[in-house]
């Protein structure tokens, strides 16, 4: 992925902060969060609702910046990138997997996943065969030409991971991937997630409230109240064949 | 996907919305070509009708004396409007014999004008027409043309619609008139005329200038209309017939207009009343726009959760912002071109009917488009800032 120093995290953060407001009505959403993911690994981020999950998240995304604290991706930091810099690393670098899906309703399958590259104003030859690609490692290249509409819920999310993986990204953040999804679905693109993670080493951060999906990552942080809570790894951890869902016709 | 196919897109999915915003702009668009157009149509009529015929002449009328002008040299500016009316004539058939004897080769001819007070009665019927006294080289300098009988004769000649009006289709020449309280027989019958500007030849019954004088116990004639030997010349010949009128006329109590000035009168006119309207139909191209950017507000907040797909898969806010510039300046456009093709066919048909040589002009499509683009991106920047300022991370966060 990316040469950075084996020592250094990929993500890097050193009590991060976030409030909201001023004075009497000051909202701590995170309190000097300090939290090191290292490139590879599949971390699920968990905490009750108003836990500063969704804070973090958007400051994982580079749709919101600290108020203290310092965040660093591959060594970069990140805390000081302009609009249009964060514009640039979001969609390439840093990916996204939402709980909606998202996929443009009036693009095809090979359209969504090639948008990321447009706005990243890669040329068309090496985004379709980028896009291709991405389609055939999620088993989703019979898709290309369709339009979101026709596809199913679990397809759907595919596409769209197809899509956040295409570029080549850093981090891979997946926001409840699984919530609008059926069991049968959800398992599918819970082991899609998986298998991308174990063949490509992309880094993903799975945030859910469901312990039982938490358990497909690698390690498991809490939130509670904006403060980091525990971290530890996963010890029965769910696999998914793979054969089943890289391999499945869902 | 380029950002015209994506507008483009989005425009075709919300076909009836799109169309009914685009009314705006194809009402205004089309308003403003239609009346620059057909201004355009009735310049050129006018020029291409009257200047043939009257470009060379050079008309004397009565005037104040040149110390009552205050110097002013504009004939039709506050000094001279006073001029067009109640200034008691001074001008003689002898100045008409001595500009006719100038023997200069610019000035070719020159004939007196009398307008006689009175009406034509014919078995009862009394048409409100005009009754001038001419001399005979008058219808030539009008390229008038007997369609019955004769001009050089001395009974009346008549011009075209008056004879309609008084004998309908029956037989003109010959048959006798009266003009006040006296009578005359028709001599001539004028074939249908244009004339020049201010003149209107087929309604006007024409008697010999002495006569005329007679009737109407006039000394002197109204008005002198002289003949350059080409529209070239006219400046030359106004110099001549200056310099003879000045030896009567000590006082310099005419004016001298030639038959441009007159024209270019009318033409100026006419683009003043053409750029009137004009500008009171580009109103409603400022309603349209407006209607532009209400949609395209409506379309933002709707597209809220696209824009903010698009933010996160890297999109820059001057790629929103360009999107949805590109929107709401292709809709202007389609309502321009629109609107254009609309005004082609009215003009057309409106050309037609009114018989003036309208129609679109590449000046007046050109200028249709890129106001529609300019007011397709005057209208649109405020929402597509709008939408390229938005930052829904929370509308992606929910279903």
């Amino acid at each position: 992925m990316t040469n950075e120093m084996p020592t250094m995290p990929q993500i890097q953060l050193s009590n991060l902060s976030r409030r909201y407001g001023e004075g009497e009505s000051t909202v701590h959403a995170l309190r000097n969060v300090t939290l090191n993911i290292k490139a590879g690994e599949m971390v699920a981020l968990m905490g009750p609702s108003g836990s500063g999950k969704s804070s973090l998240m958007n400051i994982l995304g580079l749709f919101d910046r600290p108020t203290g604290g310092g965040f660093t991706l591959a060594g970069e930091d990140m805390t000081r990138l302009t609009p249009r810099q964060q514009a640039s690393f979001r969609g390439r670098r840093i990916a996204f997997v939402f709980q909606g899906i998202h996929l443009l309703p009036r693009l095809t399958a090979l359209h969504n996943v090639e948008l990321p590259m447009a706005y990243a104003r890669i040329t068309s030859s090496q985004r379709r065969r980028a896009a291709v690609d991405a389609l055939e490692q999620l088993d989703v290249i019979s898709l290309r030409d369709r339009y979101p509409s026709q596809m199913s819920g679990g397809q759907a999310q595919r596409v769209a991971i197809a899509r956040a993986i295409a570029p080549g990204p850093d981090l891979l953040l997946a926001d409840e991937p699984t919530g609008a999804l059926d069991r049968k679905s959800g398992a599918l693109v819970l082991g899609a997630f998986q298998a991308l993670h174990q063949q490509t080493g992309v880094t993903i951060v799975l945030v859910t409230h469901d312990p039982y999906v938490a358990q497909h990552a690698e390690r498991i942080v809490y939130l509670e109240d904006g403060q980091l809570v525990n971290d530890e790894a996963v010890t029965d951890r769910v696999l998914v064949d793979s054969s089943t869902s890289l391999g499945g016709s869902s | 996907m380029n950002t015209l196919a994506i507008a483009w897109d989005s425009i075709w999915h919300h076909r009836s919305r799109s169309i009914l915003t685009a009314l705006g702009v194809i009402i205004g668009v089309f308003a403003v070509v239609t009346l620059t157009s057909l201004g355009g149509g009735v310049k050129t009529f006018v020029n291409q009708k009257f200047a043939g015929i009257g470009a060379n002449l050079i008309t004397v009328s009565p005037g104040l004396p040149h110390n009552h002008l205050n110097g002013s040299s504009h004939h039709f500016g506050p000094g001279g409007a006073k001029a067009f009316t109640s200034i008691p004539s001074t001008l003689t058939v002898a100045d008409v014999k001595a500009l006719n004897h100038s023997h200069h080769r610019d000035l070719v001819s020159a004939t007196g004008i009398v307008t006689v007070p009175d009406l034509i009665t014919y078995h009862r019927k009394s048409p409100s027409a005009s009754i001038m006294g001419v001399s005979s080289s008058y219808y030539s300098m009008q390229h008038l043309i007997a369609a019955q009988g004769s001009v050089a004769r001395s009974g009346i000649v008549l011009g075209h619609s008056l004879a309609h009006s008084l004998f309908g289709k029956g037989h003109a020449l010959g048959r006798v008139i009266s003009v006040g309280s006296k009578t005359f027989s028709v001599s001539g019958v004028l074939a249908s005329a244009l004339g020049a500007p201010g003149f209107h030849p087929n309604n006007t019954a024409y008697l010999p200038l002495n006569t005329a004088l007679s009737l109407s116990g006039q000394r002197y004639v109204s008005e002198i209309i002289l003949a350059a030997s080409s529209p070239q010349s006219v400046a030359h010949a106004v110099t001549t017939a200056n310099h003879i009128l000045a030896s009567h006329h000590p006082s310099h109590n005419y004016r001298i207009i030639t038959s441009q000035e007159i024209l270019k009168t009318v033409t100026n006119t006419t683009s003043v009343i053409t750029d009137f309207l004009a500008g009171i139909a580009g109103i409603s191209l400022l309603v349209g726009g407006i209607g532009i950017m209400n949609i395209m507000l409506v379309t933002v907040s709707e597209r809220f959760r696209e824009i903010g797909i698009r933010k996160a898969l890297g999109a820059r806010n001057a790629d929103i912002l360009v999107q949805f510039l590109t929107e709401s300046v292709l809709l202007a456009v389609i309502g321009g071109l629109v609107g254009t093709m609309f005004s082609g066919v009215a003009t057309h048909f409106v050309a037609k009917a009114v018989g003036i040589p309208a129609g679109l002009t590449v000046s007046a499509v050109v200028t249709a488009v890129l106001f529609s683009i300019a007011v397709g991106a005057v209208f649109g920047v405020l929402p597509a800032m709008r939408a390229a300022r938005l930052m829904p991370a929370e509308a992606l966060r929910t279903e």
